[in-house]
């Protein structure tokens, strides 16, 4: 099969597409008059080679591996070149040269489009590539000319088309109860993978549902209010429910989880109510109530309590903070671009968001969880809807292991001052653990001196340094959060919100003033771009400068999926994302 | 690992990579001082050198909002593919400690304003005077000119205490911990062991404004029948003036406090992220390991101990890494004479 062509792609750079099935070439907008093809013979794709880190333990039978990143690809192939004349040919081998990338910043695309014209086409992105001519004068005598390529191409493939990650609509519908679980009648259960339904009965205005889970993850109890229901106008079904062991009263992080067509959906909003209940928003796609699973975080004998299920046109939040979650298409970890935008065009102000890995409850805001404190006041300025003096009384929250995922935190708060002249108000800090049945320990305690002033107004700091959390391991539990102004001082201190900050891979915050309706967030590109930032009306977009407290790079896994918290000076902003899907090899998008 | 949240800001307003494309920075934590040298490689040298990257601009690596490195630039890259930065605790050895009327003082407090200000301008804060109060002033009685590090070092010596700026910028004189709160698995390491070079005794000479004396201290953890080794320490009439028993006693113990007796780390480790974790057995993330903070290290076989205890005295991490470089106090300074003079220290 020597010299037959056989490899439908091409080279595609911001300025030329060079085919190498043997149609034109397209440079500076002009139609070549030679011919390109790839020979099959020679043709190899040299794929990414993991990075991985072995360590040897004395208790293992091998040893633990972990999975870093990956090494670039290869890609060489033989291209046979059919000039009109030995010019035509001599201008074959000048543009496949100027094809190579430079290695600023440049693009250069190896664009695969399969034979059967329907599958999607995949790209290898070029970081850096070789032309060596191979000479041969019969060939010269004949106008043909013979070139390897030899192409070094980041790891694995893209797809060549952006997905795009649509902002959650906001419905017309008013709010509509579903079921106010005052009875059990008509509720349909069913058990699967090892859980059994105890029972289901109404009691105190909830409906209770009684499961014993087998072992494994995703031993499930699935429980149904009985009719149909319509979800239109008011895409977001919100479930208040919480669960605790049989005979205890402590409560259990478990989710409640909806099942649309055979597959979970994560809540885009998890929010704990000051009662105890966690209140779950999902966004539904589905015309009608889908069926709602119960999942299993363990094993165990687990009683839930339902006590509210209503429909509604926006998740039930504070007006200025939200979250959402949305799936990521793809096999390989991928990067992309977060949008965050106000409806109405008016400035968003102070920002602070949080991306990364779905698929747990992670619930970063601490206002949720607050036990005690002073007397709170309602304030539609302050992100969480509501702010507290901690100049003479403790804050204290208690956060919900679940919320909070193995791994490493940094606290924030959003706090302002009456200091005249901007001075370091020293806050006390507490972190410390409390397993569920035992007492509060490991303890890390600390000043923090953030700068503030009336003038500045509300801002949003660090307090203390990174800390793992939970300090103690244990099935169940809650961190406890303490902060207060610290002795010996006299100015006023407001508390409107504060954050454990998840500070893991995938893992990004960003903190931006932006006098803009919109904030751009792009994460590092393989072409050796850096992460960006950007505030603008979507026309225009520069630099926010020293309006930039805190950035990261945004990281997008299939296998978790993306999750956004955001809080905003504007209320309900839209957020968007978009990327391109990453495969191992071949594009299935 | 890698690390999403991390990244570079320069002037404490600048991300790094706005001048240069560049790699992950190389960090330590020092439980004397802060923190140690910072690192990291430019993906290609800039043709000039930005202000920005200029010796003396404040570096700080970042995770998320929140400083985990603070220091200033030592070497901007000049051609060169790499910037390196330093604490901002080695910018007070290059300053005196001067009063108001720019005669040396040995009073922290009256130094400190001195070496904030201009035309010092050391970059620090002291916010409530919590470390010039717990400082107080260093011992003895020496008029000689001296820098702020080696008044902050003879002060904190004194007090029983280590100094540090810390990843606010804030001066502070921390004592070390007591009860561990990092555990080092069995699998961390062969732990080297060593008591080398801690001595038992100490045979002080001081002057009392009179005549020379000569003061022994034994180590609290001494006992019969371990072989008892003295080590002199002279406090000369330069550095410290004129100093009294009481003095002299408590700078001896403070040192003590501060040397390791008996099992002891006679090398640093490197640990897997793994290895490691909270006294509550959660794995630690490498950016929350910082030194200062006292580590439970599980026995190795043979050596007879359930577990020892240390503090650490140093971290190096690498951005991103999975792999976390510890050593412990008094590994550079061993002997008492280098914990306790300028020429150890130096």
């Amino acid at each position: 099969m020597q010299g037959e062509s056989a490899h439908e792609f091409e080279l595609v750079s911001s300025t030329a597409v060079l085919p190498m099935s043997g149609a034109a070439a397209k440079v500076g907008g002009q139609d070549r008059a030679y011919r390109l093809e790839a020979l099959t013979q020679g043709f190899e794709i040299r794929p990414a080679e993991p990075i991985r880190s072995v360590v040897r333990s004395p208790w293992g039978v091998g040893s633990s591996v972990l999975t870093d990143g990956f090494e670039n690809g290869e890609v060489s192939f033989t291209v046979r070149i059919n000039g009109p004349d030995n010019l035509g040919v001599a201008q074959a081998i000048a543009d496949l040269r100027a094809m190579m990338p430079s290695g600023r910043g440049d693009t250069v695309d190896l664009v695969w489009r399969p034979h059967d014209g329907a599958s999607p086409a995949w790209v290898r992105t070029v970081l850096a590539g070789d032309v060596r001519p191979v000479w041969d004068d019969y060939d010269h005598t004949q106008y043909r000319g013979k070139v390897q390529v030899r192409l070094t191409c980041a790891p694995h493939v893209r797809s060549e088309d952006l997905v795009t990650v649509e902002a959650l609509p906001v419905g017309t519908g008013s709010e509509v109860t579903v079921n106010d679980c005052s009875s059990a009648t008509g509720w349909g259960t069913a058990a699967a993978n090892g859980a059994v339904v105890n029972s289901i009965v109404a009691a105190g205005g909830e409906v209770v549902v009684d499961v014993s889970y087998g072992y494994g993850m995703f031993a499930s109890a699935q429980i149904q209010p009985p009719g149909s229901v319509a979800m239109t106008g008011t895409p977001y079904l919100v479930i208040e429910t919480k669960s605790h062991y049989f005979g205890a009263t402590d409560p259990l992080p478990q989710t409640p989880l909806l099942r649309v067509d055979g597959k979970y959906i994560e809540p885009a909003l998890s929010t704990h109510l000051a009662d105890g209940y966690w209140q779950m928003a999902y966004h539904v796609t589905t015309p009608t109530l889908p069926t709602i699973n119960l999942l299993s975080m363990g094993s165990g004998r687990i009683v839930t309590r339902i006590r509210d299920i209503k429909r509604t046109a926006t998740p039930p939040t504070t007006p200025n903070a939200g979250a959402r979650t949305f799936d990521v298409s793809g096999t390989e970890r991928t990067t992309g671009s977060l949008l965050i935008e106000t409806r109405d065009g008016a400035p968003i102000g102070q920002a602070i968001i949080q991306v990364g890995p779905a698929g747990t409850m992670h619930s970063p805001s601490l206002r949720q969880f607050r036990t005690a404190g002073d007397t709170t006041t309602s304030d539609p300025g302050a992100f969480s809807g509501s702010r507290e003096s901690i100049a003479t009384t403790r804050f204290y929250a208690q956060v919900d292991y679940a919320a909070i995922p193995e791994g490493v935190y940094g606290l924030v708060a959003r706090v302002r001052s009456d200091t005249p002249g901007p001075e370091q108000v020293r806050i006390d800090w507490s972190i410390g653990s409390r397993p569920l049945w035992h007492t509060l320990d490991e303890i890390s305690t600390g000043t923090a001196v953030p700068w503030l002033s009336n003038a500045a107004g509300w801002k949003i700091v660090p307090i203390g340094e990174p800390i793992t959390l939970p300090t103690i391991r244990a099935d169940w539990g809650a961190v406890q959060v303490e902060l207060q102004r610290s002795p010996g001082q006299s100015m006023g201190l407001d508390l409107d919100e504060a954050w454990l900050v998840r500070l893991d891979d995938d893992c990004g915050l960003w903190v931006i003033d932006s006098y803009q309706p919109k904030i751009r967030i792009d994460a590092a590109t393989v072409v050796g771009q850096a992460p960006q930032v950007w505030i603008g009306d979507g026309v225009s977009w520069l630099n926010p400068g020293a309006r930039l407290h805190a950035m990261g790079n945004l990281t997008l896994d299939p296998r978790t999926g993306g999750m956004v918290h955001h809080a905003t000076g504007a209320p309900n902003p839209k957020v968007s994302a978009s990327y391109h899907p990453r495969w191992t090899d071949e594009a299935a998008l | 690992m890698r690390a999403d949240a991390f990244w570079v800001r320069l002037d404490g307003r600048v991300p790094l990579t706005e001048a240069a494309l560049h790699g992950p920075p190389t960090y330590e934590t020092i439980a004397d001082g802060g923190y140690g040298q910072c690192t990291i490689d430019l993906l290609r040298p800039p043709r000039h050198t930005p202000a920005l990257l200029r010796p003396g601009t404040l570096l700080e690596v970042m995770a998320g909002l929140t400083p985990v490195y603070v220091g200033d630039i030592q070497d901007g890259p000049d051609g060169r593919s790499q910037i390196a930065a330093n604490g901002l605790h080695k910018r007070a050895y290059t300053i005196p400690a001067l009063d108001p009327l720019g005669v040396p003082t040995r009073q922290v407090g009256i130094a400190l304003d001195q070496a904030v200000a201009a035309p010092w301008g050391w970059r620090v804060t002291d916010p409530g005077n919590a470390a010039a109060v717990a400082l107080g002033t260093a011992p003895g009685d020496s008029a000689e000119p001296q820098s702020m590090g080696a008044l902050l070092d003879q002060a904190a010596q004194a007090a029983g205490r280590r100094w540090e700026v810390n990843h606010e910028s804030r001066l502070r004189a921390p004592v070390d911990p007591t009860t561990p709160t990092i555990r080092l698995n069995p699998d961390a390491s062969a732990l080297g062991t060593t008591s080398d070079g801690s001595a038992t005794h100490a045979l002080a000479r001081y002057f009392d404004g009179t005549t020379h004396q000569t003061l022994v201290r034994t180590h609290p953890q001494w006992s019969a029948p371990e072989p008892a080794r003295w080590e002199t320490i002279p406090f000369t009439e330069d550095e410290w003036g004129t100093l009294s028993a009481p003095e002299v006693t408590a700078l001896l113990d403070g040192a003590f406090a501060r040397t390791q007796r008996g099992i002891g780390w006679a090398s640093g480790v490197t640990v897997h992220s793994s290895q490691i974790t909270t006294i509550g057995g959660t794995p630690l993330h490498p950016a929350s390991v910082r030194a200062g903070r006292m580590a439970q290290i599980m026995a190795t076989a043979g050596t007879g101990d359930w577990s020892t205890q240390a503090v650490i005295g140093r971290t190096r991490w690498t951005v991103g890494s999975d792999e976390i470089g510890l050593e412990p106090v008094g590994i550079q300074q061993r002997t008492l004479v280098d914990l306790l003079t300028a020429r150890g220290r130096a």
